[in-house]
């Protein structure tokens, strides 16, 4: 079970909520400047900590031994890219039953808490951050001080250690080029806005993520507050572009999403980037109400089990970028069919 | 965010520069960045900040580490803790700066005075207001979490939800009440 597997609040729009909390533990260095025997025993410390306080079926998989990609994880948001690097560190990643809550221990810093769950669920994903972070404090000391807070390897995590972001499906706001005036708009409240893909293909999916930036000097629950209120305000903006959109008497959009959706339901080789806009495009389409015929698909599921690592782990032949492509377009005609 | 050059590309390189306490913020492509001069080829990036020429980074926590090297205390503070050693991890102050990470928590008490004007532009402040972990909530004064309860008070009242503002009102009592009889037992104790 992912998080993506269930629909959340406010979908239609926010895909997804997400909190992280930067802790480390007061006894050892931080990973800069950690051994393996200490990275070991850190993450011995964390894993007791949380399996004796964390009322939860937890799932311990050392980095190493994991069968699976790595980068299928990243790809799911499960772990961060910078957790996949080679290191000599002992890493350990915590997970519990349904992927909600995730914890890398000897990432960036000692101990990394992660919930995410679909929709706009802020608080729901802060509480179950929480939870995590009161089982390791119940029974360990971390670094903290008085004034500053959380001490956190990056300065910039200083305080709360806290970000929080929600993932964003803007595909209006996208068609009417108001990405970039947001973009400065949230930087200038101490938000950030940036793509979830890479360079470029965030833009072909109008996919964001909207964070805070600010951790020190401000509650976790103001922060919380902070973005929840920006995420209403942009919600609304979207939601009102899209009626604008479907008003639109002339049937270009209508022509637009319905070509989108004839492709994926046809073609025989789709790269990643193409295959991603093109769901967006349906998936608006969905929610619109312009299409009904795969209304019951969730295109967000879809939307991840395109990228790379996922295909090439379901189809082990899929070795080359031309082969995955043709996996991936027969893969969504499935999907869709 | 888009490329402040070419405004067509997304910003993956964001630069803040400092000069005489001036700071500009750039947030460049990749392409336009590489044009200006200030990332080679390789993604390596000298930072002129830092005051050393030897500070290439080679990764994108590079990046930052120049940021924050750039963004780290006059020169006057550098020279003197620039030979500053942490006495726990052994990181020095250099490569603090450099990195753009502490090697661990004693590291901000040892480097205070380099990091505070750091901290002070990253953040905006200084002071942490948020969660303390369990068993340290009595660490945090009185006042701090007087100060909390009145500004979610102030809130709860703006929204018009009284019975929350009531909540908060009585929990600010109780702190009070509390203050005075803490004060009273020590005067009783000396």
């Amino acid at each position: 079970m992912k998080w993506y597997d269930k629909t959340g609040n406010g979908h239609d729009v926010v895909i997804s909520s997400r909190i992280r909390l930067a802790r480390n533990l007061d006894e050892f260095p931080f990973t800069t400047k950690l051994d393996n025997a200490s990275s070991k025993k850190v993450a011995d410390k964390v894993v007791e900590a949380l399996k004796e306080n964390l009322n939860k079926n937890l799932k311990v998989t050392e980095m190493n031994s994991l069968s699976q990609n790595k980068n299928v994880l990243v790809e799911d948001h499960v772990i961060s890219p910078d957790f996949t690097t080679e290191t000599s560190l002992e890493r350990v990643l915590v997970t519990d039953e349904e992927e909600n809550l995730s914890i890398m221990i000897n990432e960036e810093d000692h101990v990394r808490i992660q919930a995410i769950f679909s929709g706009f669920e802020l608080d729901m994903a802060y509480e179950e951050a929480c939870r995590a972070d009161d089982a390791l404090s119940k029974s360990l000391s971390l670094a903290f001080d008085d004034t500053l807070g959380y001490l956190t390897a990056c300065p910039t995590n200083l305080g709360t250690g806290l970000r929080a972001s929600v993932m964003l499906h803007l595909p209006a706001m996208c068609a009417y080029g108001y990405i970039k005036s947001l973009s400065a708009l949230m930087t200038k409240i101490g938000l950030t806005v940036r793509g979830i893909y890479g360079e470029g293909s965030d833009a072909e999916a109008c996919m964001y993520q909207l964070s805070n930036q600010v951790t020190l000097g401000i509650s976790e629950t103001d922060a919380i507050e902070k973005l929840k209120n920006a995420v209403n305000q942009i919600v609304a903006k979207e939601r009102e572009l899209r009626s604008q959109m479907v008003k639109d008497p002339s049937i270009s959009l209508q022509d637009k999403l319905w070509r989108s959706y004839g492709t994926l339901k046809y073609a025989r080789k789709l790269d990643t980037t193409e295959a991603a806009r093109l769901i967006s495009n349906v998936r608006l389409g969905v929610v619109c109400g312009i299409i009904n015929e795969c209304k019951d698909v969730n295109l967000v599921k879809l939307l991840f089990e395109i990228m790379p690592y996922h295909i090439a782990d379901k189809f082990p032949d899929a070795i080359s970028p031309e082969k995955r492509d043709i996996y991936r377009a027969s893969f969504i005609r499935e999907q869709l069919s | 965010m888009l490329c402040q050059s070419c405004g067509k590309k997304q910003a993956t390189f964001h630069y803040t520069s400092n000069e005489n306490g001036n700071i500009t913020e750039m947030h460049l492509c990749s392409e336009c960045a590489k044009k200006s001069g200030l990332v080679e080829d390789s993604y390596k990036i000298f930072n002129p900040l830092s005051g050393f020429s030897d500070s290439f980074f080679s990764d994108s926590e590079g990046m930052l580490g120049g940021l924050l090297g750039g963004m780290f205390a006059s020169p006057s503070t550098k020279t003197v803790q620039e030979s500053a050693v942490c006495p726990f991890c052994g990181m020095r102050l250099r490569e603090f700066m450099n990195t753009g990470k502490a090697g661990c928590g004693k590291c901000y008490a040892t480097f205070k005075e380099s990091l505070e004007p750091t901290v002070k532009k990253l953040h905006g402040n200084t002071k942490h207001t948020g969660k303390f972990p369990i068993g340290r909530e009595k660490h945090r004064t009185i006042q701090d979490k007087k100060a909390e309860l009145e500004a979610l008070m102030k809130k709860a009242i703006e929204e018009q939800a009284y019975e929350k503002a009531a909540e908060y009102r009585d929990k600010i009592k109780e702190l009070e009440k509390s203050e005075s009889d803490g004060s009273k037992d020590d005067s009783k104790g000396a």
